[in-house]
Protein backbone atom coordinates (compact mmCIF):
# COMPACT_ATOMS: atom_id res chain seq x y z
CA UNK A 1 0.00 0.00 0.00
CA UNK A 2 2.93 2.18 0.56
CA UNK A 3 4.20 1.84 -2.26
CA UNK A 4 1.26 2.43 -4.39
CA UNK A 5 0.89 5.87 -2.37
CA UNK A 6 4.59 6.31 -2.91
CA UNK A 7 4.10 5.58 -6.88
CA UNK A 8 1.17 7.78 -7.27
CA UNK A 9 2.74 10.97 -5.53
CA UNK A 10 5.48 10.52 -7.71
CA UNK A 11 3.63 10.12 -10.93
CA UNK A 12 1.60 13.34 -9.51
CA UNK A 13 4.86 15.21 -9.14
CA UNK A 14 5.51 14.21 -13.08
CA UNK A 15 2.39 15.20 -14.35
CA UNK A 16 2.78 18.53 -12.96
CA UNK A 17 5.71 19.34 -14.12
CA UNK A 18 4.35 17.19 -17.74
CA UNK A 19 1.50 20.07 -17.88
CA UNK A 20 4.18 23.06 -16.73
CA UNK A 21 6.25 21.72 -19.76
CA UNK A 22 3.95 20.92 -22.07
CA UNK A 23 1.64 23.90 -22.24
CA UNK A 24 4.60 25.76 -22.24
CA UNK A 25 6.16 24.63 -25.24
CA UNK A 26 2.79 24.59 -26.55
CA UNK A 27 2.81 28.37 -26.09
CA UNK A 28 5.67 29.55 -27.20
CA UNK A 29 5.58 27.53 -30.46
CA UNK A 30 2.22 28.67 -31.45
CA UNK A 31 3.69 32.03 -30.14
CA UNK A 32 6.60 32.18 -31.99
CA UNK A 33 4.06 30.59 -35.20
CA UNK A 34 1.67 33.57 -35.10
CA UNK A 35 4.83 35.86 -35.31
CA UNK A 36 5.49 34.41 -38.75
CA UNK A 37 1.68 34.88 -39.26
CA UNK A 38 1.12 31.08 -39.22
CA UNK A 39 -2.65 30.78 -37.49
CA UNK A 40 -2.88 26.78 -37.38
CA UNK A 41 -1.22 24.19 -35.55
CA UNK A 42 -2.27 20.11 -36.01
CA UNK A 43 -3.64 17.97 -33.18
CA UNK A 44 -0.72 15.79 -33.82
CA UNK A 45 1.65 18.45 -33.12
CA UNK A 46 -0.01 19.58 -30.33
CA UNK A 47 -0.60 15.89 -28.62
CA UNK A 48 3.80 15.33 -29.37
CA UNK A 49 4.70 18.03 -27.73
CA UNK A 50 2.37 17.02 -24.22
CA UNK A 51 4.17 13.87 -24.62
CA UNK A 52 7.51 15.54 -25.25
CA UNK A 53 6.48 17.43 -21.62
CA UNK A 54 6.01 14.32 -19.78
CA UNK A 55 8.95 12.59 -21.08
CA UNK A 56 11.01 15.23 -20.08
CA UNK A 57 9.52 15.54 -16.43
CA UNK A 58 10.48 12.06 -15.70
CA UNK A 59 13.91 12.91 -17.01
CA UNK A 60 14.09 15.33 -14.50
CA UNK A 61 12.73 13.10 -11.70
CA UNK A 62 14.75 10.37 -12.68
CA UNK A 63 17.67 12.60 -11.85
CA UNK A 64 16.54 13.39 -8.58
CA UNK A 65 14.79 9.80 -7.68
CA UNK A 66 17.81 8.72 -5.47
CA UNK A 67 16.50 9.07 -1.83
CA UNK A 68 19.75 9.63 -0.22
CA UNK A 69 22.40 12.25 0.27
CA UNK A 70 24.26 14.22 -2.47
CA UNK A 71 27.22 15.89 -2.57
CA UNK A 72 27.10 19.51 -3.55
CA UNK A 73 28.92 18.32 -6.63
CA UNK A 74 26.83 15.86 -7.86
CA UNK A 75 23.36 18.33 -7.00
CA UNK A 76 24.99 20.53 -9.17
CA UNK A 77 25.83 18.36 -12.23
CA UNK A 78 22.24 16.91 -11.54
CA UNK A 79 20.79 20.40 -11.78
CA UNK A 80 22.96 21.41 -14.54
CA UNK A 81 21.52 18.22 -16.57
CA UNK A 82 17.62 18.98 -15.69
CA UNK A 83 18.02 21.86 -17.41
CA UNK A 84 20.58 21.01 -20.59
CA UNK A 85 19.10 17.96 -21.43
CA UNK A 86 15.68 19.11 -21.74
CA UNK A 87 16.68 21.42 -24.12
CA UNK A 88 18.52 19.29 -25.97
CA UNK A 89 15.32 16.72 -26.36
CA UNK A 90 13.06 19.35 -27.64
CA UNK A 91 15.73 20.57 -30.36
CA UNK A 92 16.30 16.84 -31.51
CA UNK A 93 12.68 16.27 -31.67
CA UNK A 94 11.51 19.79 -33.09
CA UNK A 95 14.56 18.85 -35.79
CA UNK A 96 12.87 15.79 -36.18
CA UNK A 97 9.51 16.45 -36.91
CA UNK A 98 10.39 19.17 -38.97
CA UNK A 99 8.33 21.51 -36.68
CA UNK A 100 9.62 24.41 -38.65
CA UNK A 101 9.44 23.40 -41.88
CA UNK A 102 6.84 26.13 -43.03
CA UNK A 103 8.40 29.00 -41.11
CA UNK A 104 11.40 31.25 -41.85
CA UNK A 105 14.58 30.51 -40.87
CA UNK A 106 14.44 32.75 -37.15
CA UNK A 107 11.31 31.15 -35.60
CA UNK A 108 13.11 28.08 -34.88
CA UNK A 109 15.85 29.81 -33.36
CA UNK A 110 13.75 32.19 -31.31
CA UNK A 111 11.88 29.20 -30.17
CA UNK A 112 14.41 27.12 -29.25
CA UNK A 113 16.25 29.87 -27.82
CA UNK A 114 12.94 30.62 -25.11
CA UNK A 115 12.82 27.42 -24.13
CA UNK A 116 16.32 26.61 -23.09
CA UNK A 117 16.19 29.82 -21.38
CA UNK A 118 12.43 28.44 -19.34
CA UNK A 119 14.29 25.66 -18.35
CA UNK A 120 17.07 27.17 -16.74
CA UNK A 121 14.49 29.69 -15.37
CA UNK A 122 12.25 27.11 -14.10
CA UNK A 123 15.68 25.28 -12.32
CA UNK A 124 16.32 28.85 -10.57
CA UNK A 125 13.07 29.16 -9.87
CA UNK A 126 12.99 26.17 -7.80
CA UNK A 127 16.04 26.66 -6.42
CA UNK A 128 14.82 30.41 -5.19
CA UNK A 129 12.00 28.37 -3.78
CA UNK A 130 14.05 25.89 -1.82
CA UNK A 131 16.21 28.00 -0.29
CA UNK A 132 13.64 30.17 1.07
CA UNK A 133 12.22 27.63 2.72
CA UNK A 134 15.70 26.28 4.02
CA UNK A 135 15.45 29.65 5.64
CA UNK A 136 12.15 29.26 6.78
CA UNK A 137 12.68 26.02 8.60
CA UNK A 138 16.04 26.83 9.90
CA UNK A 139 14.00 30.16 11.87
CA UNK A 140 11.43 27.29 13.18
CA UNK A 141 14.15 24.68 13.92
CA UNK A 142 15.69 27.73 16.12
CA UNK A 143 12.32 28.53 17.82
CA UNK A 144 11.51 25.61 18.77
CA UNK A 145 14.81 24.36 20.54
CA UNK A 146 14.62 27.94 22.23
CA UNK A 147 10.98 26.89 23.60
CA UNK A 148 12.23 23.75 25.05
CA UNK A 149 14.79 25.56 26.85
CA UNK A 150 13.01 28.07 28.54
CA UNK A 151 10.87 25.44 29.16
CA UNK B 1 20.38 17.92 56.31
CA UNK B 2 17.44 20.91 55.15
CA UNK B 3 15.28 20.46 52.51
CA UNK B 4 14.24 23.62 50.77
CA UNK B 5 11.20 23.36 48.48
CA UNK B 6 10.13 26.78 45.93
CA UNK B 7 7.43 27.19 43.65
CA UNK B 8 8.48 29.14 40.46
CA UNK B 9 6.02 29.94 37.69
CA UNK B 10 7.83 30.39 34.29
CA UNK B 11 11.19 29.42 34.72
CA UNK B 12 12.41 25.35 34.66
CA UNK B 13 11.64 23.48 37.22
CA UNK B 14 15.24 22.25 38.65
CA UNK B 15 16.16 20.34 41.63
CA UNK B 16 19.41 21.09 43.43
CA UNK B 17 21.83 18.65 45.45
CA UNK B 18 24.30 20.00 47.39
CA UNK B 19 26.78 17.73 49.39
CA UNK B 20 30.01 17.48 51.17
CA UNK B 21 30.71 14.07 50.18
CA UNK B 22 28.53 11.70 47.96
CA UNK B 23 27.31 9.27 50.49
CA UNK B 24 25.10 6.35 49.60
CA UNK B 25 21.46 7.92 50.64
CA UNK B 26 22.22 10.95 48.08
CA UNK B 27 23.29 8.40 45.29
CA UNK B 28 19.92 6.89 45.97
CA UNK B 29 18.27 10.13 45.52
CA UNK B 30 20.08 10.82 42.67
CA UNK B 31 19.13 7.65 41.23
CA UNK B 32 15.43 7.60 42.04
CA UNK B 33 15.51 11.39 40.16
CA UNK B 34 17.30 10.03 37.08
CA UNK B 35 14.92 7.01 37.12
CA UNK B 36 11.62 9.58 36.53
CA UNK B 37 13.03 10.78 33.19
CA UNK B 38 13.38 7.88 30.47
CA UNK B 39 16.67 6.42 30.06
CA UNK B 40 17.42 3.83 27.02
CA UNK B 41 19.24 0.63 27.67
CA UNK B 42 22.63 0.44 25.03
CA UNK B 43 24.81 -2.54 24.80
CA UNK B 44 28.39 -2.56 23.70
CA UNK B 45 31.54 -4.68 23.75
CA UNK B 46 29.25 -6.95 26.06
CA UNK B 47 28.60 -4.25 28.38
CA UNK B 48 25.43 -2.52 29.07
CA UNK B 49 24.85 1.27 29.49
CA UNK B 50 22.62 3.45 30.82
CA UNK B 51 22.22 6.60 28.12
CA UNK B 52 20.56 10.22 28.90
CA UNK B 53 18.20 10.57 25.37
CA UNK B 54 19.90 14.03 25.60
CA UNK B 55 23.53 12.73 24.81
CA UNK B 56 21.39 10.53 22.04
CA UNK B 57 21.74 11.76 18.04
CA UNK B 58 19.46 9.32 16.60
CA UNK B 59 18.37 5.90 16.32
CA UNK B 60 19.13 3.15 13.27
CA UNK B 61 17.60 0.27 12.44
CA UNK B 62 19.32 -1.88 10.53
CA UNK B 63 18.48 -5.29 9.60
CA UNK B 64 16.16 -5.61 12.64
CA UNK B 65 18.64 -4.61 15.14
CA UNK B 66 18.53 -0.97 16.53
CA UNK B 67 21.64 0.89 16.98
CA UNK B 68 21.91 4.21 18.99
CA UNK B 69 24.43 7.06 18.21
CA UNK B 70 25.50 9.50 20.81
CA UNK B 71 28.29 11.91 19.20
CA UNK B 72 30.74 9.70 18.76
CA UNK B 73 30.01 6.21 20.36
CA UNK B 74 27.24 3.84 19.12
CA UNK B 75 25.54 1.43 21.06
CA UNK B 76 23.13 -1.85 20.46
CA UNK B 77 19.35 -1.51 21.69
CA UNK B 78 16.74 -3.69 22.34
CA UNK B 79 13.99 -1.44 21.94
CA UNK B 80 12.23 -1.26 18.37
CA UNK B 81 12.01 2.16 16.88
CA UNK B 82 8.40 2.09 16.58
CA UNK B 83 9.50 1.89 20.65
CA UNK B 84 11.87 4.74 20.49
CA UNK B 85 9.16 6.65 19.25
CA UNK B 86 6.61 6.22 21.67
CA UNK B 87 9.45 6.53 24.53
CA UNK B 88 10.81 9.61 23.68
CA UNK B 89 8.90 11.43 21.58
CA UNK B 90 7.94 14.39 24.49
CA UNK B 91 12.08 14.40 24.75
CA UNK B 92 12.18 15.92 20.81
CA UNK B 93 12.90 12.55 19.00
CA UNK B 94 11.10 11.79 15.73
CA UNK B 95 11.22 9.69 12.95
CA UNK B 96 12.95 11.13 10.09
CA UNK B 97 13.01 8.30 7.69
CA UNK B 98 11.85 4.59 7.67
CA UNK B 99 14.77 3.13 9.33
CA UNK B 100 15.63 6.27 11.17
CA UNK B 101 14.83 8.32 14.73
CA UNK B 102 16.44 11.47 15.30
CA UNK B 103 16.63 14.57 18.14
CA UNK B 104 15.54 17.48 17.00
CA UNK B 105 17.75 19.21 19.39
CA UNK B 106 20.89 17.97 17.96
CA UNK B 107 20.11 19.06 14.76
CA UNK B 108 22.00 22.32 13.53
CA UNK B 109 20.73 22.56 10.36
CA UNK B 110 18.23 21.53 7.77
CA UNK B 111 17.91 21.62 4.03
CA UNK B 112 14.80 21.74 2.15
CA UNK B 113 15.79 20.12 -1.31
CA UNK B 114 14.24 18.79 -4.80
CA UNK B 115 11.32 16.50 -4.09
CA UNK B 116 10.17 18.11 -0.52
CA UNK B 117 12.83 16.06 1.41
CA UNK B 118 14.92 17.50 4.01
CA UNK B 119 18.39 17.11 4.39
CA UNK B 120 19.61 17.59 8.34
CA UNK B 121 22.91 18.46 8.95
CA UNK B 122 23.42 17.46 13.46
CA UNK B 123 25.76 18.85 15.42
CA UNK B 124 28.62 16.10 14.97
CA UNK B 125 28.55 16.92 11.01
CA UNK B 126 26.64 14.06 9.86
CA UNK B 127 24.11 14.54 7.68
CA UNK B 128 20.41 12.59 7.63
CA UNK B 129 17.65 12.90 4.94
CA UNK B 130 14.43 13.36 6.01
CA UNK B 131 11.96 12.23 3.52
CA UNK B 132 9.11 13.57 2.38
CA UNK B 133 6.46 11.95 3.89
CA UNK B 134 8.15 12.86 7.56
CA UNK B 135 9.77 15.90 6.38
CA UNK B 136 5.70 17.39 6.57
CA UNK B 137 4.86 16.06 10.31
CA UNK B 138 8.56 17.42 11.22
CA UNK B 139 7.06 21.05 10.11
CA UNK B 140 4.48 20.39 12.29
CA UNK B 141 6.47 19.57 15.28
CA UNK B 142 9.05 22.45 14.61
CA UNK B 143 5.06 24.61 14.41
CA UNK B 144 4.07 23.27 17.48
CA UNK B 145 1.30 21.58 15.98
CA UNK B 146 1.73 18.12 17.90
CA UNK B 147 1.84 17.74 21.76
CA UNK B 148 5.54 17.86 22.15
Amino acid sequence: MNKIRKAIRREMDVEFFACTHGVSIIFMYGFVRWLDHVQEISFAMVVGMMILGYVISWFQKLLFIKEGEYTTKEYKKRGFLWSVVPSLLLILTGEFFQWFRENVWWTGILFYGIMIIYFFMVWWFLELFYEKDTEDINILLERFKQKKKIK
Amino acid sequence: MKIRTEQVSDQEEEIVIRYHVMRPGIAEVIEYLEGLSPQIMGRRDEADYLLRPSDIYYFESIENRTFVYQKQDFYQCGLSLAAVEQKLESQGFFRCNKSMVVNIHHIASLKSEIGSRMNATLDNGEHLIISRRYAKQLREILKGGTNR
